[in-house]
């Protein structure tokens, strides 16, 4: 069966890899112009400068390179995330969909099935094949990322945070569950370009509804007294919110109750930055990465009774 | 004699259709079995039961003693299936097919289904997808035969050919079928082929098995229950195969 799916599908792994290739080494390029940018512009020195003047809200006093080395740095790292985020959902759209989808629409599925391999076997190899080829794939540009990361690591004033969708474990997680979501939506489905629609729009809604509901709620934030998003450091900075003198959280509401025209302090009141600390970071990374696996478990067995129950023995 | 199929109370239903509704059937080894029914009668739907394809709704289905759905390893290694539609890898060439099929088989006999496909003057090395409807059905037959399959099944594997390549298709059938004792079920449309080769025949009318067994046999059991039945219920299909057997009866019954 591996052979088999090698012979068919052997040019497309070759365009997919030099894909791949092309796409760590225009990361690695573009690291290596932005490494010497930044040592030539003494960006280091300006963001620590950045750092303590922006507690301190004095005016910060960087060279103009610096200022545009940090710009074009900002501009690039939106590209880079842009494109790596997109990797994953291009590898369930692309290739693993079509994958499935080709085979369904072509009935060679049966051609396969009434030769001695079963449904489920048949089944199990593309997903085990599919899988494999996209992880290699990701890792190729997962390792190439990694100086890209560690630059940013330094720009961001030490937080890993800011480029979080990038980071290896996260990757895995995301490129799993494109992949089986890819070849899943095919099975049930039966057509190529409307699998390819739907696992598209399905991975653009799940990404963007745990980014913006779960992700920062993985883990109860922690509230620091007197906490700004410019004193977060490495922190992850959520939010401002406000305590009242004996350290509980108020609403908005409450505030504006109780204050009315006069001043939070009059009051006993006072702001506080909500945050996840920067030693969460790998924890977070972790769970989100169970998650996705988890959705793509969940994937896999919607494909698996469909093939059992539906395609091989209605 | 073995029995090579044997269903019994055999009904298979998609959603409120009956495909096949309480079917009795008993196909012996070693015979050449012509599926005669007009399109929809459930034909196929026979036949992807036979395979394992689909499940019975009720009944019972054996294919040498196993059932498909049940056993589908083990009777799909016994089992070559050529469907209507031929699907093959296009992508592959004539060659990577059957490496294919001896991949996939541990029962596969590479010399012959290569040695027929040369006989055939189909070079290895092309591309199935070049190939012409009738080099792509002898190419899937090749795949069906190269397991050295106790029961071929075909289904309708004639329909998109033109007579030439209908005629070597059918030769190359019974060729191999003779030599190596193998049990044939086939539809086809195709009367005169039907005739030509068939020794069994079943009739299928709109689910339910109205004939089966030895042509003669059937033939008078169809006489009976057409003559009973509202003459718009006979298929001209029906009408005309049985009709044609009838006429390659030794006496002319």
């Amino acid at each position: 069966m591996t052979w088999l799916l090698y012979r068919l599908y052997r040019r497309w792994v070759m365009a997919w890899l030099m894909l791949a290739i092309a796409l760590a080494a225009t990361l690695l390029i573009l690291w290596a112009v932005m490494a010497r940018s930044i040592s030539s512009h003494d960006v280091q020195s300006c963001v620590g400068m950045l750092a303590r003047e922006q507690t301190t809200s004095s005016i910060p006093t960087c060279s103009p390179g610096a200022f545009a080395t940090l710009d074009s740095f900002q501009t690039s790292n939106a590209a880079v995330l842009a494109a790596l985020e997109g990797f994953p959902l291009l590898l369930g759209m692309f290739m693993a969909a079509p994958l499935m989808g080709r085979e369904l629409e072509a009935g060679t599925h049966r051609l396969v099935w009434t030769q001695s391999v079963t449904p489920v076997r048949w089944l199990l190899m593309r997903v085990a094949c599919c899988l494999g080829l996209a992880s290699g794939l990701s890792a190729l540009v997962a390792v190439a990322t990694l100086p890209w990361l560690s630059l940013g690591t330094n720009v961001w004033f030490g937080s890993k945070w800011p480029d979080y969708d990038l980071s290896f474990v996260v990757v895995i997680g995301y490129e799993v569950f494109a992949v089986v979501l890819g070849l899943s939506t095919a099975t049930v489905i039966g057509r190529t370009v409307a699998a390819m629609a739907a696992t598209g729009v399905i991975w653009v809604s799940v990404r963007a509804a745990f980014e913006i509901l779960m992700r920062p709620h993985l883990m109860a934030p922690v509230i620091v007294k007197g906490m700004t998003a410019a004193s977060a450091g490495a922190n992850w900075f959520l939010g401002i919110t406000y305590l009242d003198s004996t350290g509980h959280v108020l609403t908005p509401a409450q505030v504006s109750a109780l204050v009315g025209s006069g001043s939070l302090d009059g009051h006993g009141i006072s702001l506080a930055g909500v945050v996840q600390p920067d030693g969460r970071f790998w924890a977070f990374q972790t769970m989100e990465t169970a998650v996705f696996a988890g959705l793509a478990l969940g994937c896999l067995l919607v494909a698996y009774s469909w093939v059992k129950f539906r395609l091989a023995s209605q | 004699m073995r029995e090579a199929i044997r269903a019994e109370h055999l009904s298979k239903r998609y959603g409120r259709l009956f495909a096949l509704d309480d079917c009795d059937l008993s196909i012996p080894e070693g015979s050449f079995t012509a599926l005669v029914g007009a399109n929809g009668a459930g034909k196929s739907t026979l036949l992807l039961l036979l395979v394992g394809l689909l499940r019975p709704t009720a009944g019972e289905l054996l294919v040498f003693g196993r059932a498909p759905h049940k056993e589908r390893t083990k009777t799909m290694a016994a089992i070559g299936f050529v469907s209507q539609d031929k699907p093959l890898y296009k992508s592959l060439s004539v060659r990577d097919t059957l490496e294919m099929g001896r991949r996939l088989n541990s029962t596969w006999d590479n010399k012959l289904a290569t040695e027929r496909l040369e006989r055939l003057g189909i070079r290895l090395d092309q591309q199935v997808g070049r190939l012409s409807g009738g080099q792509q059905a002898q190419v899937a037959l090749s795949l069906a035969l190269g397991k050295r399959p106790a029961l071929l099944l075909l289904d309708e594997p004639m329909a998109s050919l033109d007579p030439l390549s209908r005629q070597i298709f059918l030769d190359e059938v019974l060729d191999v079928t003779k030599e190596q004792q193998m049990t044939v079920m086939m539809s086809s449309h195709v009367i005169a082929e039907l005739a030509r080769v068939c020794d069994h025949v079943v009739v299928i009318r709109a689910g339910q098995i109205v004939a089966c067994g030895p042509v003669g046999a059937a033939i008078a059991a169809w006489a009976s229950q057409a003559s009973r039945d509202r003459p718009q219920r006979v298929s001209d299909l029906e009408e005309a195969v049985l009709g044609y057997l009838s006429m390659q009866l030794p006496d002319g019954k």
